[in-house]
């Protein structure tokens, strides 16, 4: 009895993942509107210029109230940091800028930044963007194309963490009469 | 070293004592204007670095995933090729899941902990304790009788990254295993089992498409298990079956996981036993709801099929699932 039941259970049960499964497969583009990558229309979505500009303000402020995100930013000129982002975001969501700033892999070679701080960035992006109410399929749209950077970003085994002090002692170079500006 | 280091050896020491042939001419203004620049840098930027002392739940809301009742990170039927836990790449974590399923007829627990490292290593321990009520009184084992079984689970991730390989389709594969052993050998070699323990192996892929808020998981298992090793191994043979599971799933918030799973399960048991139901596969849809980076709740509608006697079973499925 078991085996010619067998194979039509299976396959009406196939059927009854497929369904949901294609179901689901269909309705997230039309939830997110139906296309993925930059558009203008996505780019509106963000608020254009003026929305990137209060997003990336609000980023800002998150990551320098977050104490893994902080040391990275405390000492750093924020508002060309700011400029650059909003550029940046205008340039991937498909608004009317190219983003000419430095490249992402050089711009953070030398930080040792780890996943735990790259996810606590994504982590303030996501907030800023509901404290300015971006629908999360279009948070989600925009987080899958900035998604590749975290390799350029992220060392798993970053160099030495922190660099030994560096003091000389007095007699240990001598510098000639020569040089300029010697007291 | 330590003397090195307090008197301001470092770098530029140890280079002096290993390159004695530099003259004490323009190189070394040179060098030390670099030293003296480095220092004096107002942003001292090269110093910012990564905390020395371990962390913990680094890892992106919700993306170790739940836990599926053999206690390996993933759905709740089958596993995903997650990493439990909250722990990065730098970073270890642990969950512990309690999960219950009523049927009709029937009552399982399942509960268990898992510990991730480095987001690389998943190790899990679980019990499934599946309570036959007065199924059990009927057929003469006693009402409440209860088959334990003990999993032990190894998880190891191979390839990709779930999350952030967003601009290719390479999904994150993982390949694990399950060691079983239930305790009720008599009963289930009795039913027509041959053994009361068994390995399953199996892959798993698990792909975000996060332009879409969907997740995809699929996998592979090798096994002998009868509903899962709680009825034992092996029957009318004693092969490996190729089983296929998967999930589906749309993420309706940060916090907020819809979906459906599949659980193919090879039917031996009753090939061997013609007093026994045939075995179904196992699916479900569930939600589940992860309000912080500690908490998860799950609650589901399986259809376990025919377990043991005729009739379908239709099961609620609750779980909670708490770690770092």
């Amino acid at each position: 009895m078991a085996p010619h039941i067998q194979a039509p259970r299976r396959s009406l049960n196939a059927l009854l993942l497929a369904v949901p499964l294609l179901v689901a497969a269909l309705a997230s583009p039309l939830l997110t509107g139906c296309a993925s990558g930059p558009s203008p229309e996505l780019y509106q979505t963000f608020g254009g210029q003026p929305g990137l500009t209060a997003l990336v303000d609000d980023f800002m402020d998150g990551m320098m109230r977050n104490p893994d995100l902080r040391p990275y930013f405390v000492n750093a000129n924020r508002a060309h940091i700011k400029k650059e982002l909003v550029s940046q975001f205008c340039a991937a969501l498909g608004g009317p800028c190219a983003y000419k700033g430095m490249d992402m892999k050089m711009a953070h070679a030398r930080y040792g930044i780890g996943d735990r701080e790259f996810n606590a960035l994504v982590e303030e992006l996501q907030q800023a963007m509901d404290r300015r109410h971006i629908p999360y399929a279009a948070q989600n749209r925009f987080l899958a194309m900035m998604a590749p950077f975290r390799d350029d970003m992220v060392h798993p085994a970053p160099p030495p963490r922190a660099r030994p002090p560096l003091t000389l002692s007095p007699d240990a170079v001598a510098v000639p009469e020569t040089v300029p500006g010697k007291p | 070293m330590v003397a090195q280091a307090q008197d301001g050896g470092g770098i530029v020491g140890s280079l002096w004592g290993r390159l004695p042939g530099i003259g004490r001419g323009g190189r070394v203004v040179v060098c030390l204007g670099v030293v003296l620049g480095t220092i004096g840098a107002p942003a001292a930027a090269a110093t910012v670095s990564r905390p020395e002392d371990p962390t913990f739940s680094g890892k992106l809301l919700a993306t170790g995933g739940v836990t599926q009742v053999e206690g390996a990170a993933g759905g709740g039927l089958t596993p995903w090729a997650v990493i439990g836990g909250g722990g990065t790449r730098e970073e270890v974590g642990a969950t512990a899941f309690f999960t219950a399923i009523r049927t009709h007829d029937y009552g399982m627990n399942a509960y268990g902990a898992l510990l991730g490292l480095w987001d690389r290593v998943e190790v899990s321990v679980a019990q499934n304790r599946f309570d036959t009520q007065a199924i059990g009184g009927a057929l003469g084992l006693g009402d409440g009788y209860a088959l334990t079984d003990t999993i032990a689970g190894l998880k190891v991730r191979v390839a990709g990254d779930a999350v952030y390989d967003q601009d290719s389709w390479m999904p994150q594969v993982a390949v694990g295993a399950q060691y079983k052993s239930n305790n009720r050998a008599s009963l289930v070699k009795a039913l027509g089992a041959r053994s009361d323990d068994g390995v399953d192996v199996y892959a798993s892929a698990t792909k975000i498409l996060l332009a879409q808020s969907l997740l995809l998981s699929g996998t592979l298992r090798l096994t002998k298990a009868n509903q899962t090793g709680l009825l034992g191994f092996g029957g009318a043979d004693d092969d490996y079956h190729a089983e296929w599971g998967g999930s589906a799933a749309l993420l309706l918030d940060r916090t907020l996981v819809a979906g459906i799973e599949y659980r193919m399960k090879p039917n031996t048991l009753a090939r061997a036993n013609p007093g026994l139901a045939p075995e179904d596969d196992w699916y479900d849809a569930f939600v589940a709801w992860l309000p912080g980076k500690n908490l998860a709740f799950t609650l589901a509608y399986v259809n376990l099929g025919r377990v043991v006697t005729p009739t379908r079973q239709n099961a609620i499925y609750l779980s909670l699932q708490a770690g770092f």
